[in-house]
């Protein structure tokens, strides 16, 4: 494992919230980093990033909420799992209600970014993110 | 102003007025407890003044507002957005503002619906979070019930063409005019 591979990142939204400036500024911000990123609109069903974060092998997943659509991250959760990518990294970012973060990081999320996050600040956790999940992966 | 006149637009303006207003004239008076006259023309400066092109309210070219009585005649609406739970909630809440002082209605649809979906296709932790859910002619019955629609502005946020269509049918049956004001 080196310090310099490049991270795969899938950032994307699933649920019913067409609010996609804050996917879209994330995502932008990690390939500045120097992160290989894929970008969804947002309206993806839980089948689809699975099939995707499959196809691509991605080593992270950034899920961006507006408007209540964490509430159905752990169902993506679980998923993954059954897709036997329990380990890849899920970090949701954006609106999220403080007794919901506690739920989210119960059901497996690695870290959820609120209001006030800086870029630097979200890239830097990204990186050190993947790089364990591409270990333990390797591991595996 | 309220003195007879010559002017045969202000006359017009005077008549269209008083016919605009329901009930009496409010008094409107400004914070130094000054009486606000509902008009005020170049005449109030200078009395021989010929009307200006400016024209008066609800009169051509428009410049002063497309009403005799602008805001003057109804006020500013107070209208609170609302969208939550089921079409029960979502009435109990919408009920609770009116008599909190609100003057209109905002009905927020469930994303759900406003992406085509219908509740038994949906994630179930997401229904009702963000608007209300209202799949049927019913629920919007149910969302509406005891709510004036004939004197109530009602306002539809991102309404899919089946939530006007059903929102329509409410209006037709509580006998609310349905062309636009």
């Amino acid at each position: 494992m080196t310090h310099d591979m490049i991270p795969k990142v899938l950032v994307t939204k699933i649920g019913f919230d067409g609010h996609d400036r804050g996917s879209r500024i994330v995502a932008a911000g990690l390939r500045d980093a120097g992160m290989e990123v894929l970008y969804t609109p947002p309206w993806q069903e839980i089948a689809a990033v699975v099939k995707l974060a499959t196809e691509e092998d991605v080593d992270v997943i950034g899920i961006s909420s507006l408007a209540t659509d964490h509430l159905i991250v752990p169902k993506l959760m679980a998923a993954l799992r059954e897709a036997a990518l329990g380990d890849v990294g899920v970090i949701v970012g954006g609106i999220v209600p403080d007794e919901d973060e506690a739920m989210l990081l119960e059901a497996g999320v690695a870290r959820v970014f609120h209001p006030g996050s800086s870029m630097p600040e979200i890239a830097a956790y990204v990186r050190e993110l993947a790089q364990r999940c591409r270990q333990r992966r390797a591991a595996a | 102003m309220n003195k007879p006149t010559d002017d045969p637009a202000l006359a017009a303006w005077q008549a269209e007025y008083d016919a605009t207003l329901v009930g009496p004239d409010r008094a409107v008076h400004n914070r130094s407890g000054i009486a606000i006259q509902p008009l005020y023309t170049e005449r109030d400066w200078q009395p021989d003044d010929a009307p200006g092109r400016l024209g008066l309210p609800g009169q051509a070219p428009y410049t002063r507002g497309i009403y005799a009585s602008m805001h003057r005649g109804r006020t500013w609406t107070q209208r609170q957005l609302i969208g939550l739970g089921t079409p029960a909630e979502y009435n109990t809440r919408l009920k609770g503002v009116l008599a909190q002082g609100a003057t209109a209605v905002s009905l927020i649809p469930c994303n759900s619906v406003f992406r085509g979906y219908d509740a038994d296709q949906s994630h179930i932790e997401l229904l009702g979070t963000c608007g209300t859910v209202i799949n049927t002619a019913e629920h919007m019955d149910r969302a509406l019930a005891d709510v004036d629609l004939a004197r109530t502005s009602c306002a539809l946020n991102d309404p899919s063409p089946f939530t006007l269509l059903a929102f329509m049918w409410r209006r037709r049956s509580a006998g609310a005019p349905t062309g636009a004001r």
